[in-house]
C-alpha cells in the first residue's frame, strides 16, 4: 500500500463500500470506530478487499476479522443470522453466537492455524421472510490474511444445500413406497402419467380388468360415468399438492357390475424431484361399503321405528329451515291437524302457535339454521281450541365439512309439566300467605346474618322498607346495646346449625325497643361426601316477641327470691321466740345450732342455679360451722357430686350431728385426733350409690358419752333410711367414732366435669 | 279439748303417710298416744298406695298432700274407693288440691299433732 491512496480513501471511505445492496447500506452506516476494527479508512487492504469481494458474491459469506472474529458479512448471508441481524453486524462472533461458542471456537482455532474446514450438509435453521424453516448447508471456513501476511480473519462459505437433500428425501420415500406396494399388495396395482391422463399398467387381480398396455381411455372403462367427476377432483387436489392420492369410488367390475374401490397412489419422483408417474392401489372394498349401506338402512329403519313409536314429534327441515323433510305421526295428536298438510306448507304450524308466542317460534328456525342448538317454550292452539304447551328443541344437521345440510327437531308436550309449574307457583302463593299471615317476623338470609327478604310484618313492625331491612339493613332496628351480641351469634350459627339469639327490636309504632327471640335454622341441600350434612343455600328464620315473656320471668324470679328471703326470716324469727322462749340452756344451744344449719341450707338452695348443692360446700360448712373446716387435722375428700334441693336438708342435718358431737367430744376438739369425711361413687358402673364416711381416729372416748340415744342418733339410724332410702351404719370404737352413710342414686346426682 | 272427742279413735287401724321422719314420728306417736293402731308411716305416694289398696282393715287416714315430690291423688282414689275417711296434712293451701277431694278436711302446716286427732276424730265420729 503506498501514502497517496490512504489520502484519497479518506474521502472515499464516506461512501465505501458502493452498492446498493442492503448490507453495504448498513456497513457505511455503521460507526465502526466504536468496534476493535476501528474507523472503515484504517482498515487493512485485505480486509477491505474481502468485503468487496462478499459483497459481491453470489453465495452466502461471511468475513471473521481480527482476534475478536468481528463479523461482516453479504446480503445471502443474513437469513443465517436470522434475528442476530442486524446486531450482528460488527459484533464479534463470540458475543454475537455464545449459544455455539463451544462447538465454533475449535473450528475458529484450527482455521486460525491455517487449516481449511468444511461441513457438508449441516442443518442451520434460518429465517427467510421473517419466517423461521430448516435449511441444511455446506459450510466452508477458510484462513484470510492480513497485510502483513500472517492470518488475520476467516472467510464463512455457506453453499445451501436444503433443495437438494429435500429431493433426496422424497426419492428415497418413494422408491421405499414403491417396493412395499409391490411387495406387499395383493390389490390391484397402477401406473399411470404424472397428469393421470395416461393408465400405463394395471393389474386388476380378478377385480377389475386388466390394463396391460397404455390406454387414455381408463377413466371411461373403469369408473362410471355419474362418479367421474368425483375422481377427477380427487386427482387434481393430488397432482396439485403433490400428495397421495385416496378416495373410495365405484369401479365398473370384470363381470360389468359395479363395486366400490378404495384408491390410493403416490408420485414416483425422478433425481430432480420431477415426477415421473405415480404409483398406486386399489383395493375391493365392495361387501364392506355394502355393509355399511345395509348399517346405515338399519340405522335409518331404527330412527323410524323410534320416530314412529314416540309420543314426542321429531322432524327433519331442509337446509334453509323452509320446507320440511320429515315428521313423525305423533305431531297429528300433538298439534291437531294432518301431517300432509305440514309437510306441504310449513307456514300452517305457524297459525297454530299462540298467538303471543309467535315472535318466538319465528325466532328460533333462524337460529337453527345458523348452527345453534335452540329451545323454545310455546303453546299450539289446536282446531278443537284446546291448548298445549311445547318444548321445543332444534338443531343443525350438518356434513362432514361442517354446512348445515339440514334442521332437525324434538318436539315434547310439557303440558303437565307447565301446570305442576304453575301448581308449584300457587304451593308458593300459599307459604307466602302462611308467612305473612303469622305474628312473628319471618325473613330469609345468606350466612353472617345478610338478609335477603323480610315478611311485611317485619316492616311493618320495624318501619323498615324491605329494601333498608335486607343485607345488614335490619341491624338499625336492634338495639345498638344488643348488635355485638347477635352478629357473634350469627358468627357461631354454621358451625352450631342453628341461630338463638335475644335482642330488643325497636317497634316503630311506639319508638319501644322490645325483647325479641331471633331463631333461624339453615336451609341444605342434598349431601355430598365432602359436607355430608349437605350445604347451607340460605337461613329461614322468625323474630318473636318476648317482651311479656321477659317481664313474666322476671316476675317468677323476684318471686322466687322473695319466698327464699322470706323463709330464712322465718327461720330468725322461730330461733328468736326459742330465745325468749326458754331460758338459756344447753339444750336451747343444741336447738339454735340445728336452725343454723336449717339457714345454712336454705341460703344454698336460694343461690344455687340448679336446685341442688354440691356435697363438698355442705361438709365444709357444717365442719366451719363447729370451728374447724381447715384444720390440718381434718381430710375431705370426695368426687364432685351435688345433692337434690329436697335432699339437702336431711343431709346437712346428719353432718351437723356428726361434726357437733366430734366438737364436744371427738376428733376436733381433741388434740392429735384425726377426722377423715371421704365420699366416694360405688356399685355398678360407679354410679349407683354414694358412699360417705365419717372416720374419727386417735380419739379419748370419753366416759358416757357421746349420747348413743338422742336426735343425732335416731336422724342418722331412722331419719335417713325413711326420708333418702339411706343406709346408714354407726360404730363407736376405741378410738373414735365411725360413720358410713351409703345414698342410693336417686338422692344424689353427679357433676357433668366428674367423669 | 274433751277426752270423749278423741275416745273415736280407740281401736281404730289409721294410715299415716308422710315422707319427713320426725313429723310422721309425731303423729304416729300421737295417735298411737290416742290407742290407734297406726298403718305405716308410709314415705312415698306407692307404699302408700300398696298399703292402701291391700290393707284389709282401714278406718281413717291421715296423709301429707306430697311425698317426696309426689303428689298424693292415687292414694286418695284408692281410699274413696273403700269409702275410707281421710284428713290432709298439708303445707299447700286449697287451691291445689283437685276439686274431687275440695270437701276433704285439711289439717294446714305447721300444725299441733292433737289437731289432727281432733279432726280425724270428728271424721270417724261422722261416718260412723
Amino acid at each position: 500500500m503506498v501514502e497517496p491512496e490512504r489520502h484519497d480513501r479518506a474521502d472515499a471511505a464516506i461512501r465505501w463500500p458502493d452498492g446498493a445492496g442492503e448490507i453495504a447500506g448498513l456497513i457505511r452506516a455503521r460507526n465502526w470506530a466504536a468496534t476493535p476494527l476501528g474507523p472503515a479508512e484504517g482498515w487493512p487492504e485485505r480486509l477491505l478487499g474481502t468485503v468487496d469481494l462478499i459483497l459481491g458474491g453470489g453465495f452466502p459469506m461471511a468475513v471473521l476479522w481480527g482476534p475478536e472474529l468481528i463479523q461482516i458479512y453479504n446480503d445471502g448471508y443474513r437469513g443465517l443470522m436470522g434475528t442476530k441481524h442486524p446486531a450482528g453486524l460488527g459484533e464479534a462472533a463470540r458475543e454475537c453466537w455464545p449459544e455455539a461458542w463451544e462447538s465454533n471456537a475449535p473450528i475458529y482455532r484450527r482455521v486460525w492455524a491455517g487449516e481449511t474446514l468444511t461441513f457438508p450438509d449441516k442443518l442451520w435453521p434460518v429465517t427467510r421472510n421473517g419466517v423461521p424453516e430448516d435449511a441444511w448447508f455446506t459450510l466452508s471456513y477458510s484462513p484470510l490474511k492480513g497485510d502483513q501476511g500472517a492470518i488475520a480473519g476467516i472467510l464463512v462459505t455457506a453453499i445451501e444445500t436444503t433443495e437438494h437433500r429435500r429431493a433426496e428425501a422424497t426419492l428415497r420415500e418413494s422408491e421405499a413406497g414403491f417396493r412395499g406396494f409391490v411387495m406387499a399388495s395383493s390389490d390391484v396395482v397402477f401406473r399411470v402419467s404424472p397428469d393421470w391422463s395416461e393408465m400405463r399398467a394395471l393389474d386388476g387381480r380378478g377385480f377389475i380388468a386388466d390394463t396391460p398396455d397404455p390406454t387414455r381411455d381408463w377413466m371411461k372403462a373403469y369408473i362410471p360415468p355419474d362418479d367421474q367427476a368425483v375422481v377427477h377432483a380427487a386427482i387434481e387436489a393430488a397432482i396439485r399438492s403433490m400428495a397421495p392420492f385416496e378416495l373410495e369410488h365405484r369401479v365398473r367390475r370384470v363381470d360389468g357390475s359395479l363395486g366400490w374401490a378404495l384408491s390410493r397412489a403416490v408420485p414416483i419422483l425422478d433425481v430432480e424431484g420431477k415426477v415421473t408417474e405415480w404409483l398406486g392401489t386399489a383395493k375391493d372394498i365392495t361387501a364392506r361399503r355394502w355393509e355399511d349401506e345395509a348399517a346405515l338402512r338399519a340405522s335409518e329403519a331404527r330412527f323410524r321405528g323410534f320416530a314412529e313409536a314416540s309420543t314426542d314429534v321429531l322432524w327433519i327441515a331442509d337446509g334453509r329451515g323452509e320446507r320440511l323433510d320429515y315428521l313423525s305421526p305423533a305431531f297429528e295428536q300433538v298439534y291437531g291437524i294432518p301431517r300432509e298438510v305440514a309437510l306441504a306448507d310449513l307456514s300452517v304450524v305457524l297459525d297454530l302457535v299462540h298467538p303471543e308466542d309467535r315472535a318466538t317460534f319465528r325466532s328460533a328456525m333462524p337460529r337453527a339454521v345458523a348452527g345453534e342448538t335452540v329451545i323454545v317454550h310455546y303453546r299450539v292452539v289446536r282446531p278443537d281450541g284446546s291448548v298445549v304447551h311445547l318444548r321445543d328443541t332444534g338443531f343443525p344437521i350438518r356434513d362432514e365439512a361442517g354446512t348445515v345440510m339440514q334442521v332437525a327437531g324434538v318436539v315434547q308436550d310439557i303440558s303437565d309439566i307447565a301446570l305442576a309449574g304453575m301448581a308449584l307457583e300457587a304451593e308458593k302463593d300459599r307459604f307466602r300467605t302462611l308467612v305473612e299471615g303469622m305474628p312473628q317476623l319471618v325473613w330469609r338470609s345468606s350466612d353472617e346474618g345478610y338478609w335477603t327478604w323480610a315478611s311485611p310484618q317485619w316492616c311493618d313492625y320495624t318501619g323498615q322498607s324491605l329494601e333498608a331491612g335486607i343485607a345488614w339493613g335490619w341491624m338499625t332496628a336492634i338495639h345498638p346495646d344488643d348488635r355485638v351480641r347477635t352478629m357473634v351469634a350469627w358468627h357461631a350459627a354454621r358451625s352450631q346449625g342453628h341461630l338463638d339469639v335475644e335482642h330488643r327490636v325497636r317497634r316503630a309504632a311506639d319508638g319501644a325497643w322490645r325483647w325479641h327471640q331471633t331463631r333461624s335454622l339453615p336451609v341444605r341441600n342434598g349431601p355430598t361426601p365432602k359436607e355430608p350434612q349437605g350445604r347451607i343455600i340460605e337461613w329461614l328464620g322468625t323474630t318473636t316477641d318476648i317482651q311479656e315473656l321477659k317481664g313474666l320471668q322476671a316476675q317468677q324470679d323476684t318471686l322466687v327470691a322473695e319466698l327464699h328471703h322470706r323463709s330464712r326470716n322465718l327461720l330468725a324469727i322461730v330461733r328468736n321466740l326459742a330465745r325468749r322462749s326458754l331460758p338459756a340452756s344447753p339444750e336451747r344451744s343444741e336447738y339454735d345450732s340445728r336452725l343454723s344449719t336449717l339457714g345454712r341450707v336454705q341460703g344454698f338452695l336460694s343461690r344455687a342455679q340448679a336446685w341442688s348443692v354440691p356435697l363438698r360446700d355442705l361438709v365444709n360448712a357444717e365442719l366451719q360451722a363447729v370451728g374447724d373446716g381447715t384444720s390440718e387435722r381434718v381430710t375431705i375428700e370426695g368426687p364432685d357430686v351435688t345433692l337434690p334441693g329436697d335432699k339437702v336438708q336431711t343431709v346437712a342435718l346428719a353432718l351437723h350431728e356428726l361434726a357437733t358431737n366430734a366438737a364436744k367430744y371427738g376428733a376436733i376438739v381433741q388434740e392429735g385426733a384425726r377426722l377423715s369425711v371421704r365420699w366416694r361413687l360405688a356399685g355398678e358402673s360407679g354410679a349407683k350409690r354414694l358412699v360417705l364416711e365419717w372416720n374419727e381416729s386417735g380419739v379419748a372416748m370419753p366416759e358416757g358419752g357421746p349420747e348413743r340415744r338422742g336426735y343425732g342418733s335416731e336422724l342418722i339410724e331412722r331419719a335417713l333410711p325413711y326420708q333418702l332410702g339411706a343406709e346408714t351404719w354407726r360404730a363407736f370404737n376405741a378410738d373414735g367414732i365411725r360413720c358410713t352413710i351409703t345414698l342410693p342414686a336417686e338422692a344424689f346426682g353427679l357433676r357433668e366435669t366428674a367423669e | 279439748m274433751s277426752g270423749t272427742g278423741l275416745a273415736a279413735l280407740r281401736g281404730r287401724r289409721i294410715l299415716v303417710a308422710e315422707d319427713e321422719y320426725f313429723i310422721a314420728d309425731e303423729i304416729a306417736g300421737a295417735l298411737e298416744g290416742a290407742g290407734v293402731e297406726v298403718v305405716g308411716p308410709a314415705a312415698t305416694v306407692g307404699e302408700a298406695t300398696h298399703l292402701a289398696m291391700v290393707e284389709r282393715r282401714l278406718d281413717g287416714a291421715v296423709l301429707d298432700v306430697n311425698l317426696r315430690r309426689e303428689m298424693i291423688w292415687p292414694v286418695l282414689d284408692a281410699l274413696a274407693s273403700r269409702g275410707v275417711p281421710v284428713v290432709l296434712a298439708t303445707g299447700y293451701d286449697a287451691g291445689v288440691v283437685p276439686a274431687a277431694y275440695a270437701h276433704l278436711p285439711r289439717c294446714e302446716k305447721p300444725v299441733p299433732a292433737g289437731d289432727i286427732l281432733r279432726v280425724l276424730a270428728k271424721q270417724l265420729t261422722a261416718a260412723g
